[in-house]
């Protein structure tokens, strides 16, 4: 029996063992990323970084699935220890994780570092606009690596069958809706999908009261506004999408799996999925991308990377990390990987995108708006994952008819409200 | 095993009973096989076919492309490795612990024998997914996420292991292990030379039970691994789906198609213990 | 099968005792840390207000019991879970008996049969979660082209929220067939066949008149032990969520392990994620001393 335990004792140790010597390799970095199906473009991203420094190994974690189970994460991560050195967190989440994180020393300031990198490094690499998108309380808490607007996809064929002109889109929703019904009338697919209800974050949702002229609240973030005018022109339309054309009640992943099958004619998703969508319609049909419909506003979506090893050493190669990253070469490879807009100015001289984008026009719809593009705004209150979880089941409800636009909007208020408070 | 069909005259009768219940067996077959079925045509389906012709019969080029592009873009070996090392080590661990436990508890003067076999039990009736909850803030506060430690500790001790072996030990002869002891045998030597060999069948139905139970688990691993390093086939299968490869459907199924194959096998291989295992436990 | 006769306490003196104590003592030590310690926590816990990530806890007496009675989300998830439980254990039951029957009265083909109603059983469910979303997408699924060919309307299966727990459900009911299938065929080959024969005599030699009349009392311990068991498997669901719906749409099939799983694991509200998981467990445990006594008293393999 002894023996027995003995060997039991000895695998049991062996075992607990293993990650140590896993960790006894070159310098690893760990780095986690949501949105799975960027693995297109973070691999290239790695293999980049790694032939310039072959002393270090950057190993991506398994990505999280959205934004929100990828902050749930991270808060769950740094109670036990088990954090990546580097995170690109939504812009949404910014605010509170930093906040939170901030409280307990497990987030780099990144303001020195950018100092010690002398006067213009900053100004020559990004736009001010762009760096506030990162920053918390005057403090550079993240460094923004992707960004992108909501764009109209559409399927040049279907429009055409459906008598639409695929050279002159419409820019409104009247438009959009319109041609939407054509094309379902077509019986060759469905018209328009707005998958607001079930997107991974509140994001589609954001845009809509955005683009109507409205806010989610007041500047000291006491006060939901959203179930203003614009929060009513925002669950009148969605009701209208799904009465006026049978909208196709699916997700965001769904939607778009319809859309590169040909079955769909027009899809709302973010500028990131232009790649995806190029490598999965495969030349099936020709697809065409257009402008968000005109309105006073978009937020703007993306992520941006916090360090949060407690490493020096680490901090260290992190920072260099985050510097490949959202460097002009790094954001040549983020950009061409996805379709999101480059946060490093110099990715745009002409030998990286410039010639790119000039050949590939479909590309610079999101750019082009972006003049309107607002911060993607984030809740107080440490809720923001919580809080898109009950208002989707509201609009949901609204598309369903179980409840009127107007009631549920004034339901969503009311308990974003309370989840704040909480 | 079957029944012979009563004696009777009506023998038209029977036949057409055959043939009806032999079709009604057929339709309701057809739906159990749809999945699978329509599983092996994708796993040969190029991403372009997907949707433009999805009934014909793939080319065979077509599954060697899938296959590979399985095996490359993610590290599907390194799931069934992950898969095949988690099992085989909780079943290891589950079966040295059990059996000492059940000998211990039928053939030796054990005090409080009453009480150890009432925590069996009661362990029986437990959802593990409850017990998982401490377990989990344990090995997060020590730092074993992510290991193959953490991955086996809530199942190496299993109370249907004790309970199943402590049933066939009890009908093994007492005689036999006294004259045993008086031979001068080991307690140890008594259970690797005696009770071992004449608890195999119950030790094969076990198995069957374990392995696939651990092999297809999702709960678990989706909790304690959030390195893709780590993940079993099933967790690696999800990862698989939502990243990169998630569009191309035919690749997707020939994944899966690895995944599901050593469990069908064991199943060949072992069909009377699968059975008989679940006819105790009621699979959970 | 007798599974619970009482461990006899043998007064022998051959029998060794400190030796016995040392082999028992590794499970011992295991169960208690695994299942008796933490389930002691889980109670615990679910007393206070503890968070994962705080350095202490209050006691807050039954004010998580309170929460839970008044939080629609987690009754919805509990009445998700009874309900799915509703469907999939009565119809696996059913069908499996129905199968069962028709299998046990053939010869030819018994083995095909066998090995392919009890493929789902085996099968990684994960993996054929791929498949059944790709066959049940609301659009481009080659379900609803079947349905739109046959003049149906289409069905949203998984994201329709009317639509999504019975759709999981059924795949339930696919999933476990064979089970109850494979435990029928060895009730039904219990069952003598002297008593078939008594039953020709009397004129009861096949169809629905000896099913009623000499089968189904027979076979009656097996489907209450079928039934528990299914009821228990059916309970505890959650691989088809998670892979299949994420709870969605909206949390229509939120069950409760789910429910758990995101309390706990994604937004570490721990002592409510213990208060649910008390009364999981409360219920598992009672079903499952349950499944133990009917297994002791009635089914004879």
């Amino acid at each position: 029996m002894r023996i027995l335990s003995l060997m039991t004792l000895t695998v049991m140790s062996a075992l607990l063992a293993l990650p140590s010597v896993a960790q006894s390799d070159p310098v690893e970095l760990k780095v986690m990323y949501a949105s799975p199906s960027h693995k297109r473009f973070h691999d290239p991203l790695a293999a980049a970084f790694m032939k310039k420094h072959p002393d270090v190994k950057v190993t991506y974690l398994a990505p999280a699935s959205t934004y929100p189970e990828g902050h749930e994460k991270i808060l769950r991560g740094a109670v036990t220890g088990n954090l990546p050195d580097v995170w690109y967190s939504g812009y949404t989440f910014v605010p509170e994780l930093c906040e939170r994180l901030g409280k307990e020393g497990k987030i780099v300031d990144l303001t020195p570092l950018i100092a010690a990198e002398g006067k213009e490094w900053a100004s020559s690499n990004y736009k001010d606009a762009t760096l506030a998108l990162g920053q918390v309380n005057g403090r550079q808490c993240a460094m923004p690596v992707t960004m992108s607007t909501p764009i109209v996809f559409f399927n040049k064929d279907l429009v055409a069958k459906a008598g639409g002109d695929p050279a002159n889109f419409p820019r409104d929703w009247n438009g959009l809706i319109g041609l939407s019904q054509k094309i379902s009338a077509t019986g060759l697919g469905d018209g328009l999908s707005y998958a607001v209800n079930e997107w991974g974050d509140d994001w589609l949702w954001q845009n809509l009261i955005l683009n109507f002229g409205g806010t989610i609240m007041d500047p000291a973030k006491t006060k939901v506004t959203f179930g203003d005018a614009a929060g009513e022109k925002a669950v009148d339309l969605i009701k209208r999408l799904v009465t006026e054309d049978k909208m196709p009640i699916l997700n965001e992943d769904q939607a778009i799996q319809q859309f590169v099958a040909g079955k769909l004619g027009i899809v709302v998703a973010s500028t990131a999925e232009i790649r995806g969508m190029d490598q999965a319609v495969g030349g099936k049909f020709e697809f065409g991308t257009a402008p968000y419909p005109k309105g006073s506003g978009l937020a703007a979506g993306g992520s941006a990377a916090v360090i949060l090893s407690t490493d020096e050493a680490k901090q260290k190669l992190a920072w260099e990390w985050i510097k490949f990253v959202t460097g002009p070469e790094g954001q040549e490879i983020v950009v061409k990987g996805s379709g999101y807009m480059p946060t490093n100015k110099r990715a745009l001289a002409s030998d990286r995108l410039g010639k790119f984008y000039s050949e590939n026009p479909d590309w610079t719809t999101s750019v082009k708006q972006t003049d309107i593009a607002k911060p993607w705004f984030g809740y107080p209150g440490g809720a923001g994952a919580r809080i898109w979880e009950q208002q989707k089941i509201i609009i949901s409800d609204i598309m369903r008819d179980q409840t009127s636009p107007k009631e549920g909007l004034a339901r969503m208020v009311a308990k974003t409200e309370e989840l704040i408070k909480r | 095993m079957a029944i012979a069909s009563a004696p009777t005259t009506r023998t038209g009768n029977h036949r057409s009973a055959a043939i009806a219940s032999h079709a009604t067996l057929w339709i309701l077959a057809g739906f159990i096989v749809v999945p699978y079925v329509w599983m092996a045509l994708t796993a040969g389906r190029m991403p372009d076919e997907i949707f433009t012709r999805p009934f014909g019969l793939p080319a065979f080029s077509n599954y060697l492309a899938n296959v590979q592009l399985a095996f490359g873009t993610a590290p599907l070996a390194r799931f069934m490795f992950n898969g095949f090392a988690v099992t085989a080590l909780i079943l290891g661990f589950q079966i040295a612990i059990a059996i000492p436990c059940a000998y211990a508890l039928t053939k030796c003067r054990l005090p409080f024998s009453g009480l150890l076999f009432g925590l069996v039990l009661a362990a029986l009736c437990v959802p593990i997914q409850v017990p998982m909850l401490p377990i989990y803030i344990g090995l997060a506060s020590i730092g074993a996420l992510n290991t193959y430690f953490s991955l086996i500790v809530p199942f190496v001790a299993s109370p249907f292991a004790i309970f199943l072996f402590r049933q066939q030990i009890q009908s093994y002869p007492t005689d036999i292990v006294r004259a045993a002891r008086l031979d001068g045998f080991s307690e140890f030597e008594i259970i690797t030379r005696l009770i071992v060999p004449s608890l195999r069948p119950s030790i094969a139905a076990f198995a069957v039970f374990s392995i696939t139970t651990h092999w297809n688990d999702l709960y678990w691993p989706m909790i304690s691994i959030s390195d893709i390093n780590m993940a079993t086939p099933p967790l690696g299968l999800l990862y698989f789906r939502d990243g990169d490869i998630g569009a191309n459907y035919g690749a997707l199924m020939m994944a899966a198609i690895m995944a599901i194959i050593p469990m069908m096998l064991v199943y060949f291989a072992a069909q009377r213990q699968f059975v008989r295992g679940m006819a105790v436990t009621g699979f959970r | 099968m007798t599974m619970l006769s009482s461990p006899r306490r043998p007064r022998d003196i051959a029998l060794r005792e400190p030796r016995g104590l040392m082999l028992a003592l590794p499970a011992v030590f295991l169960l208690v840390g695994i299942f008796v310690v933490p389930i002691v926590i889980v109670i615990g816990v679910s007393l206070t207000d503890y968070n994962f990530g705080d350095s202490g806890a209050g006691f807050v007496g039954l004010r998580n019991y309170r929460e839970f009675l008044g939080d629609p989300t987690a009754l919805q998830a509990l009445w998700h879970s009874i309900y799915y439980t509703l469907i999939v254990a009565p119809l696996t039951l059913c069908l499996g008996l129905f199968i069962a029957c028709l299998i046990q009265a053939r010869e030819r083909f018994r083995h095909f049969y066998e090995i392919i109603f009890f493929l789902p059983v085996t099968s990684t469910f994960v993996a054929m979660a791929l498949v059944w979303q790709f066959l049940l997408h609301g659009r481009i699924g080659p379900i609803n082209e079947w349905l739109v060919r046959l003049g149906l309307e289409r069905i949203d299966f998984l994201t329709d929220p009317e639509y999504a727990l019975i759709t999981l459900s059924a795949i339930g009911v696919w999933q476990l067939v064979g089970q109850s299938t494979i435990l029928f065929l060895a009730g039904l080959a219990a069952i003598p066949q002297d008593i078939y024969d008594a039953g020709a005599l009397d004129g009861m030699d096949q169809g629905w008149d000896r099913f009623s009349t000499l089968t189904f009392p027979l076979i009656t311990p097996t489907a209450l032990f079928v039934l528990i068991t299914t009821t228990i498997t059916a309970f505890q669901v959650f691989d088809s969520v998670a892979a299949l719906t994420k709870g969605g749409p909206g949390i229509s099939t939120q069950t409760l392990l789910y429910k758990i799983y995101l309390e706990a694991y994604q937004y570490s509200n721990t002592s409510y994620a213990a208060t649910l998981s008390v009364l999981f467990l409360a219920i598992i445990f009672t079903f499952t001393l349950f499944q133990l006594f009917v297994a002791n008293r009635n089914v004879h393999y």
